[in-house]
């Protein structure tokens, strides 16, 4: 019994080296990988290849990859509207890695295919599902060109023949990464955005939040909106799938950053994302001013003839949300009334044309602009301008009376400024001058000598406004008509008897 | 002895002239002199389009972030994590960054430096009457998200054979293959900069 101890014991020793020795030499547990479909951008920008993800299958498998059913992969993504590799972001990764039980997912971009000649290009990234980082990536390229072989055997053709060797080698690697299956924190979020409407308010003003957000696991208890107005919870609103909320504004102005705080369970763990969204509070309306140019200051009043320029000012910069400008007749009727959203440009032209496009009369116009914040601050400011876009009308007209003859000159019409220069010139019809004349103020006479047997003479005018507008009256035939002679009829004082 | 030199005098005059063939390297990097290169995490944003290939602002981000990943040097954001950025800050791609915007970066996606890159000029050509090869122009900036300044520019162009070694080796014949190899100067050549994770 003794002989057989130290033999019983030797074969133990051996028994279990030979175990340890059997166990190595088993493979490790194949890692089970998460293929996407491959993008393909020689298709376009959202291009997959269903064909090509298929060889990279076949090429994973014998590099000794265990793979994820492509069609467990299809619906997956359908399920959570996956289209591209765009929106792919950690919290997807993670969702497939604790769906699949899978620690890796592949992505790749076929990056050109066949142009012009036999070529490929592909780009390969590895995620890793425990924090959805890249931790492996590769690419390569190459084209029938650059595979020249000695007297061209083995030549590859074809994108096929270019294709299998250049995968073979480019994921080699990847077989080689271990890494093992590790379930993701429950407490993941994809955080999709959070809405603060209005974005401008004035102090005091409620603000009110949506929060989209999704869970990976376990929704926390309360989720809180935390800013300078203090914390305030948002509600779930299941129609909706989305959290609301709403809170008032600080009086002060400035710009506040919006804390998202995540509270799980009873012992309230905490998650503070910072700095999630913005608003900001303004509570001075924008401080416009009016500047005319282009017009004639003509006393203490501002007056045109042509156009005029409209320079708004606006002294502290701030988001405009709109702004107005009206005209108003002075006895208030409006003839142009214009609205529109964001930024007032710099500078507007009136050309004394009403909304309706047709030349306004003269006379004397109430301008106003209106500007308002996005936080609804309104500010205004009026200017009023004389609009005389022609010179005054002049009524011309002959008096006669016995030998001698008046031409009487004056204006009518409405007008805001006078002819501050006319000149005029009065011809027979044969063309004899009867008289001429010039002045600066009206009305005028002017006396002259009919000649005998006319009946009419031909007047001709010029002359010019303050303004500049021009006036010119050319050969107007004018009557000449007889001032029939008043006979004053004499009261008799008293009755006096005829005899 | 004299028939030695000469089979050296020949080998040398070869090497001279196939060393005249390769083409010289246009990688231009000027860092900023305040510049903090101390970057762990990168966030490389869709690049800038200036050429008419509608994919090649995508296939260059994303051959460059894969070579940024394969460098080992940086630790990469994921290209969904930076297109949620963009959604939930209502960005589009290649639109200018603001001091707020490099700042939420740097907090919610925990980002040291964001890649902004255009790509500027691509195409095929045929040079010294040759076959075609591609070229390209890139740009790229690099921001420091933690203060929002720019860290670092690099310019880079290069014709697929620029890296002829001898008859037609080593000529790049693809786009893709030329964006690698530019990406990898470039990421190298920060490096050589001092651009690390410390």
């Amino acid at each position: 019994m003794p002989l057989f101890q130290p033999l019983y014991k030797s074969a133990m020793i051996l028994l279990a080296v030979a175990a340890l020795l059997l166990f190595d030499s088993f493979p490790a547990p194949a890692q089970k990988l998460v293929l996407l479909p491959m993008a393909d951008l020689s298709k376009g920008e959202n291009g997959v290849n269903l064909a090509f993800t298929k060889t990279v299958e076949t090429t994973l498998k014998q590099l000794g990859v265990e793979l994820v059913s492509s069609n467990k992969v299809m619906l997956f993504m359908a399920k959570n509207k996956i289209r591209s590799y765009h929106y792919l972001d950690d919290f997807l990764v993670k969702k497939i890695g604790t769906e699949f039980d899978s620690p890796l997912v592949l992505i790749g971009t076929i990056a050109e295919l066949d142009t012009p000649e036999p070529s490929i290009g592909v780009t390969f990234t590895a995620l890793d599902t425990a924090d959805g980082n890249p931790v492996w990536a590769t690419s390569a390229a190459t084209s029938a060109r650059e595979q020249v072989r000695i007297l061209g055997i083995g030549q590859p053709e074809t994108t096929a023949d270019l294709a299998r060797p250049l995968l073979k080698k480019a994921l080699a690697p990847l077989a080689k990464l271990a890494h093992k299956s590790e379930l993701s924190e429950s407490r993941d979020f994809q955080l999709l955005g959070l809405q603060l409407s209005p974005g401008y308010v004035k102090g005091g003003q409620a603000v009110e939040g949506t929060l989209k957000i999704h869970f990976l696991g376990k929704r926390p208890t309360l989720i809180a909106v935390e800013s300078a107005a203090g914390k305030s919870y948002l509600q779930y609103d299941r129609r909706t799938d989305s959290y609301q909320g709403e809170w008032f504004a600080p009086r002060k102005d400035g710009s506040y950053k919006v804390d998202l705080r995540l509270e799980w369970g009873r012992e309230r763990t905490v998650k503070l994302i910072k700095a999630v969204a913005s608003y900001e509070v303004i509570n001075e309306p924008p401080g416009l001013s009016m500047e005319i140019k282009k017009a004639v200051k003509v006393g203490q009043r501002l007056a045109f003839r042509n156009h005029i320029l409209i320079l708004p000012r606006i002294s502290n910069i701030r988001p405009m949300a709109g702004w107005s400008l009206e005209i108003k007749k002075d006895n208030g009727d409006s003839v142009v009334y214009e609205e529109y959203e964001g930024d007032m440009p710099e500078r507007m032209v009136w050309e004394g044309r009403g909304s309706d496009g047709f030349m306004l009369a003269n006379g004397v116009y109430d301008i106003t602009l209106r500007v308002w914040d996005l936080a609804g601050n309104r500010s205004a400011d009026t200017r009023r301008v004389a609009l005389q876009a022609s010179a005054p009308k002049v009524l011309a007209r002959i008096t006669h009376s016995g030998s001698k003859a008046n031409l009487n000159l004056s204006v009518e019409g409405h007008y805001e400024f006078p002819l501050t220069s006319w000149q005029v010139k009065l011809q027979s019809p044969s063309g004899k001058l009867l008289v001429k004349g010039k002045g600066t103020e009206l009305p005028a006479i002017l006396e002259f000598s009919p000649p005998e047997g006319v009946s009419y003479a031909l007047v001709t005018i010029s002359g010019e406004d303050l303004l500049g507008n021009r006036l010119h009256i050319r050969r107007q035939k004018l009557p000449i008509i007889a001032v029939k002679k008043k006979i004053k009829v004499q009261k008799a004082k008293s009755w006096v008897p005829d005899f | 002895m004299i028939g030695w030199i000469k089979h050296c005098g020949v080998l040398l005059l070869l090497l001279g002239l196939l060393a005249g063939c390769a083409g010289h390297s246009k990688l231009q990097t000027r860092l900023v002199a305040s510049a903090d290169t101390n970057v762990c995490r990168i966030a490389v944003m869709p690049f800038e389009n200036w050429t008419r290939n509608s994919e090649l602002s995508l296939l260059v981000s994303r051959l460059f972030s894969a070579e940024l990943v394969r460098s080992q040097q940086f630790n990469l954001v994921q290209e969904g994590n930076v297109g949620m950025f963009l959604l939930r800050h209502r960005l589009l791609p290649g639109a200018l960054l603001y001091k707020d915007h490099y700042e939420a970066l740097n907090s919610q996606l925990e980002v040291d430096a964001v890649v902004q890159g255009r790509v500027v000029d691509a195409g095929t050509e045929s040079r010294y009457g040759g076959t075609p090869v591609p070229y390209l122009s890139l740009n790229i900036d690099l921001y420091d998200a933690r203060t929002g300044q720019l860290l670092l520019n690099s310019v880079h162009q290069r014709w697929g054979d620029d890296y002829r070694k001898i008859l037609h080796f080593g000529v790049v014949t693809t786009s893709s293959g030329l964006i690698k190899k530019m990406s990898q100067e470039i990421i190298n050549d920060w490096f050589d900069k001092g651009v690390k994770c410390r």
